[in-house]
């Protein structure tokens, strides 16, 4: 022990004597030297707990005692330090765990960036859409698919499933939004050749609206090509059905916020409704059958 | 090869015309705008005669009655019946009356999703057996003449083959009946995209996404060239008046409800059950060969939406000997509004009817 250590240990004993001492004379006092903390029948009142009062003072007591002994005094500044450590460690541990995350974060973007120029960007086509797409259920949708726990777990777990929707209905509609583009992009290529050889032959117009009107007629005919095509078809149902489960999801969340406020959800209705169609149709059969007994 | 070279001088000279001439285009327009404009739709003066939940029934009553069985108009549940009346010189609704016919015409009005549950059999053995009867009963006839609009008139001819002896005659316009086609767009969308799934998902069919589906069919025309003729002319008063009416009348759509759609996707579109005599209503088949009454069937032969071979398969499957296919060279709509056509279409089912009016 270190002559810092020994003044250390010194004046932790003498200060867990005076605590020993006023502690003491606080338990005695309750056992009744001090009548103006007491009542008739109990120190604080109830007698439950006044002996959950005792027992707590001569677990400190024990505890206390315990410490006194110089032994124990120095085993406890090793704990104290021992203490500390664990807190450093629980320090160093959660940092590097977010870092090795950032680390991931950072891996993956860089994995986006690698992906994507592997395509020509000159010439993009929608294979970025399927890259994107591949790239965030690899990656990133897993997040939204963690379990969830505890008493709120159903309502997290549909915000996720929410968010997570929304993102996939994201990267649909962009698709989407880019097929529309492309004849618009075809049809002023296709336009630039046809005038290119018009001029070769003579013809250009000086008519703003002869050039209008033919443009408009090839980007019909390539709207229509696109339209009819496979590829757009498959494109459009992609995107409605990650829009439906969008909606679906996103009512969920609503569903569950409206639990709070006092109005009827779209499921509780539907059911009201459904009973009013049936009530209904029974009514008009009804009505026929007597209508058509009267007539008779 | 030589090249010819592009006159820019004469280019400029041209933009600068042009910037001018849109100026004043402009200025007119702005004027033209703000003034009085003559929009309404529908204003052929009508009685309501019969309401049953949502539906309506217009009755027009012509000056002179010259027929003995007056006409009931089935419109399809998309868009609105107003179509039929769009303006004075281009109303199917007025030529009728002009021939002294009397005209019934069904406004579905504007579902909710409280009718999300209504089946096509509620429109046909319901609503539109309960219309007929109302006017059966109010004319003291036994049967009426039934005119059908495009999905209206798929529920004409369901009706017609389920309740034969209530019915005249029978007009179908614009009517898909074979859905075994890959002509129109709408047809390959219909059993390649699960539009069900968002009708579920509103309640009902929403009517912003079919109109946005509809505009999809032609974007350069339909989002684009449109307005740009729009730009082009909206210094002439009648020009954007008509505009205007037809854009009113375009995005005034009812939603669809949930188990009519769903049925008439999977059912018809998806399955052909209507041609194939497989389809059943109330669990009664819809039998083509029942429809014995006199059939005259019109279609567009540039219809985007309900293509010939989509309404051209009728009038072989039904048993009537009195059958008749009108083909006209136009659109979808273009036979009911296009002026072009007012006189080949309106007065030639007033004089077939009135040839068997009995």
């Amino acid at each position: 022990m270190t002559q810092s250590d020994q003044e250390q240990a010194f004046n932790m004993q003498e200060w867990m004597q005076s605590a020993m001492n006023l502690w003491k004379k606080m338990t005695d006092s309750q056992q009744g030297d001090m009548n103006f903390f007491q009542t008739d029948t109990s120190f604080t009142g109830s007698k439950k707990t006044d002996q959950y009062f005792t027992s707590s003072m001569n677990m400190l007591q024990l505890i206390l005692s315990n410490l006194f002994e110089s032994d124990s005094i120095d085993a406890t500044l090793k704990k104290s330090d021992a203490i500390s450590s664990t807190t450093i460690e629980i320090f160093k541990q959660i940092t590097e765990s977010v870092m090795e995350m950032q680390k991931k974060w950072i891996e993956r973007c860089v994995r986006i960036g690698k992906e994507t120029k592997a395509y020509n960007f000159d010439d993009m086509d929608k294979e970025i859409f399927t890259t994107w797409k591949n790239i965030y259920e690899k990656e990133f949708q897993q997040f939204f698919q963690i379990p969830t726990i505890g008493l709120f777990r159903f309502y997290q777990e549909r915000i996720n499933i929410a968010i997570d929707k929304y993102n996939m209905f994201n990267e649909a509609m962009s698709e989407f939004m880019f097929m529309l583009y492309v004849p618009f992009e075809k049809s002023i290529q296709v336009y630039q050749k046809e005038v290119e050889e018009k001029l070769t032959e003579g013809e250009f117009s000086n008519n703003f609206k002869d050039h209008y009107n033919r443009w408009i007629r090839i980007l019909e005919g390539h709207f229509m090509s696109l339209l009819k095509s496979k590829e757009y078809t498959e494109v459009f149902d992609q995107a409605i059905q990650t829009y439906v489960q969008f909606k679906k999801a996103k009512d969920d969340v609503l569903i569950d916020m409206l639990q709070q406020v006092p109005v009827p959800t779209n499921k509780e209705m539907d059911e009201l409704y459904k009973d009013i169609y049936d009530l209904k149709q029974t009514v008009k059969s009804l009505s026929k059958t007597v209508r058509s007994l009267t007539s008779n | 090869m030589k090249k010819t070279k592009i006159d820019v001088d004469l280019i400029l000279k041209k933009v600068a015309e042009n910037t001018e001439l849109t100026k004043v285009r402009v200025q007119k327009a702005s004027e033209v705008l703000t003034d009085n404009l003559d929009v309404d739709l529908a204003k052929t003066p009508y009685e309501t005669v019969y309401k049953e939940d949502r539906v309506k029934l217009k009755y027009y009553r012509p000056e002179t009655i010259k027929y003995n069985y007056p006409l009931l108009v089935v419109y399809a549940l998309i868009n609105r019946e107003t179509m039929l009346d769009l303006q004075p010189g281009r109303s199917v609704v007025q030529t009728f009356l002009e021939k002294g016919l009397e005209v019934y015409m069904v406004d579905w009005g504007y579902p909710t999703r409280k009718d999300r549950f209504i089946t096509i059999n509620d429109h046909v053995n319901g609503y539109i057996d309960n219309i007929v009867d109302f006017i059966r009963n109010k004319h003291n006839v036994p049967k009426i003449n039934l005119m059908g609009i495009c999905m209206g008139g798929a529920f004409s001819v369901m009706y017609s083959a389920l309740h034969p002896e209530k019915i005249n005659a029978l007009v179908t316009t614009v009517t898909p009946t074979n859905f075994d086609t890959d002509k129109g767009l709408l047809h390959i969308w219909m059993k390649q995209l699960d539009m069900v799934k968002i009708a579920e998902c509103y309640g009902n069919m929403p009517a912003d996404f079919m109109n946005f589906g509809f505009l999809l069919l032609n974007p350069a025309r339909l989002m684009l060239d449109k307005y740009v003729s729009f730009f082009e002319n909206m210094d002439k008063k009648a020009f954007v008046e008509n505009f205007v009416r037809m854009e009113k009348w375009i995005f005034d759509s009812p939603d669809i409800p949930f188990e009519t759609f769903r049925q008439f996707v999977t059912d018809c579109y998806q399955k052909n059950l209507l041609i194939k005599n497989e389809l059943k209503l109330d669990g009664k088949s819809v039998i083509l060969k029942n429809i014995t009454m006199p059939l005259i069937n019109f279609f567009g032969k540039f219809d985007h939406l309900v293509p010939p071979e989509a309404a051209n398969q009728l009038t072989k499957h039904v048993g009537s000997s009195d059958t008749e296919d009108v083909c006209l060279a136009t659109g979808h709509i273009g036979i009911y509004v296009s002026s072009k056509f007012q006189k080949a279409f309106a007065p030639r089912i007033a004089s077939w009817l009135k040839e068997r009016d009995g």
